[in-house]
């Protein structure tokens, strides 16, 4: 297989975020067909020096920390992350997700069958803090007539469509710098904003139509959960309307613009 | 008819027979450019017994038959026809008129004919359709049947016992192969009654929305090619045909790699077992099955052992064994009537022939 690493974004630690985090790790340990590597990023505060400092690393996995001292989001952790791997491939698992055990089997295989493809989309079962399944996610594109090509990401059925889900894709390390990397500024639509800019730049992104990634929605102080609940960072709907179009402008740049919202 | 009269005719039909020259004419439905299975089936017989040497020829009522070629593909352009409504086929007492089951109103129509009639039942659901009440085949002087399973052949023989009957076994064709590529996520479904296809479709997206995404493919009226390749590019088939006779369809679907979830038809084919499909006597369940199916499918929790179980059972019906079976049956019959025709010949001639100039050709036939 060819080699993926898997990044891991570790924004906050606590006796929560641990229990996420060694249940994320099994699901990589757990896995059919293993990735090479995991680089779990983090900040430089005390916090996550203590944790590992005496942590267990699960078995079977090579596990190696990123320490990212300066933009602690989530687009340059990842940002540093991939320039700091070696592999060929690179897969992004949120703390409190998981992989199915199949997941780096199935995308071995088509691999093989189709070679130049950049992203490999996972089908993503979404679930609520219980468990509950909601529905899935960046399975639309297998749908009859919704995409120009079925099973396969395109730029105008972007412009219609927003919600797909980059966490648990496998993509391409070079063809991801060769494109800019993610976006810090755009604040809420960085993935969007990626995908439309990788369809622009012809990237050949196919949903697996097998579940590969189950996503835990609205996590409580998750990021997008606190855009749609804290009273300091709540994210109106004139503002990410803002951040829908600006990604539609932004995505013909291949770097980050420092975009802002004025109210 | 004089004797000789008889001697010239059953000599004249004897060095057909050997020769392989007598006439089998297959009567075929007009498909009107619909692919049909069971017509395709008959075309392959008559292209084997004519790389056999055997004299065999397509017969349809109308002139304006449609040509299968638009469907069934081009490899069957050379086969002759003849059209009974042209009234230039003469048929002699060499030839051999085989009837399918379902033009048992024609068994009155051909009882003059001089030539020996022979029923190919494929379905056997519509055997006794044409026949009026407390009659067989026997009563319109046919004795032979040539059925495509060893189940019908055994339902047959329960109503119409005083028969002779023979099994070709058909094959699925190479055309029926996986897709190189993983399968995407279609269903293929087909059904003998079109609503039962709808009903199954509706039932599915209003019970199991979440899969709403996924597409089913209704395999009705397609060329032989696009069958083939619409099959294989599906992880599932959906089946359900009550009055199959053999069950085409789901070995075509394992020789695809693709897991069949059907309702048992009622005749169960000789080839279903409890591992090589996901079979049900109810229509009911099958959308459940279905859903349960496509959830284990995405989930990647299917157990090889139905995929190896599909395998073995399909690869039985190999175009080798098929072209056996005809080549088999077709040179029992030919045999068999060249027996009966000796034997007339012998009847007419307890001395040997009287008149000299027919000497030479009868005592060389004899000799064979």
């Amino acid at each position: 297989m060819k080699d993926i690493s898997v990044i891991v974004p570790l924004h906050e630690i606590n006796e929560t975020i641990e229990e996420y985090l060694m249940k994320c790790l099994q699901s990589i340990s757990n896995q059919t067909t293993k990735p090479k590597k995991v680089y779990i990023v983090h900040s430089d505060t005390k916090e996550f020096t203590d944790f590992f400092k005496s942590w267990n690393k699960p078995d079977g996995i090579d596990v190696e920390t990123l320490v990212n001292k300066d933009k602690t989001d989530f687009c340059s952790q990842i940002n540093t992350a991939v320039e700091n791997m070696e592999t060929e491939w690179f897969s992004i698992l949120e703390v409190d997700d998981e992989y199915s055990k199949n997941w780096f089997k199935n995308v071995k295989n088509y691999m093989e069958s189709y070679e130049d493809v950049d992203i490999f989309l996972p089908l993503v079962v979404d679930v609520d803090e219980k468990q509950n399944f909601l529905g899935f996610t960046n399975e639309s594109i297998w749908a009859m007539k919704f995409s120009e090509k079925m099973g396969e990401l395109d730029n105008n059925t972007l412009l219609n469509y927003q919600n797909y889900q980059t966490s648990g894709a496998v993509i391409k390390k070079e063809s991801f710098e060769n494109i800019g990397m993610l976006k810090p500024s755009m604040k809420l639509t960085f993935i969007y904003e990626f995908l439309l800019r990788a369809t622009y730049n012809d990237f050949r992104i196919m949903t697996i139509p097998r579940i590969g990634y189950k996503h835990m929605n609205m996590r409580e102080k998750s990021l997008f959960w606190d855009y749609k609940n804290h009273p300091e960072i709540r994210i109106m709907p004139e503002e990410a309307a803002f951040w829908v179009e600006q990604a539609k402008k932004e995505y013909f740049f291949t770097y980050d613009r420092a975009v802002e919202y004025e109210n | 008819m004089s004797n000789n009269d008889q001697i010239i005719k059953l000599t004249h039909a004897l060095e057909k027979l050997t020769s392989k020259e007598a006439a089998i004419y297959f009567l075929t439905m007009d498909t009107k450019g619909q692919a049909k299975a069971s017509v395709a089936l008959t075309y392959d017989i008559v292209k084997e017994l004519r790389k056999n040497n055997y004299n065999a020829l397509i017969m349809h009522e109308k002139n304006d038959f449609h040509d299968v070629t638009t469907w069934l593909g081009d490899e069957y352009k050379d086969i002759p026809h003849v059209s009974i409504e042209s009234k230039q086929v003469e048929v002699i007492l060499s030839d051999l008129v085989i009837i399918p089951e379902v033009f048992g109103h024609v068994l009155e129509q051909t009882q003059e004919m001089p030539c020996e009639k022979l029923i190919l039942a494929q379905a056997y659901d519509y055997v006794l359709e044409t026949l009026p009440p407390g009659l067989t085949w026997r009563n319109y002087s046919v004795g032979t049947c040539i059925t495509t399973s060893k189940k019908q052949e055994e339902y047959l023989t329960t109503l119409m016992g005083n028969l002779k009957y023979y099994n070709v076994q058909p094959y699925i064709k190479d055309s029926f192969k996986k897709l190189q590529e993983p399968q995407p996520p279609l269903i293929s479904i087909h059904t003998r009654e079109p609503r039962d296809t709808m009903k199954i479709i509706k039932s599915f997206y209003l019970k199991y929305p979440q899969f709403k995404w996924i597409t089913f493919r209704d395999l009705r009226n397609l060329t032989t090619k696009k069958f083939a390749e619409d099959l294989s590019e599906s992880f599932v088939s959906v089946w359900v045909d009550d009055i199959s006779g053999f069950g085409t369809f789901p070995l075509e679907s394992m020789k695809c790699g693709v897991p069949v979830i059907g309702k048992v038809p009622n005749l169960k084919p000789e080839w279903m077992t409890e591992d090589n499909g996901i079979w049900t006597y109810e229509i009911n369940q099958i959308v459940d099955i279905l859903g349960n199916f496509v959830q284990k499918w995405l989930e990647d929790e299917l157990p090889e052992q139905l995929y190896a179980d599909m395998e073995s059972t399909v690869k039985v019906y190999t175009e080798e064994n098929f072209k056996n079976s005809v080549i088999s049956v077709f040179g029992a019959i030919n045999e068999r009537k060249i027996r009966e025709v000796r034997m007339n010949l012998e009847k007419l001639t307890p001395v040997g022939p009287e008149d000299k100039t027919l000497e030479g050709s009868v005592n060389e036939l004899y000799k064979n």
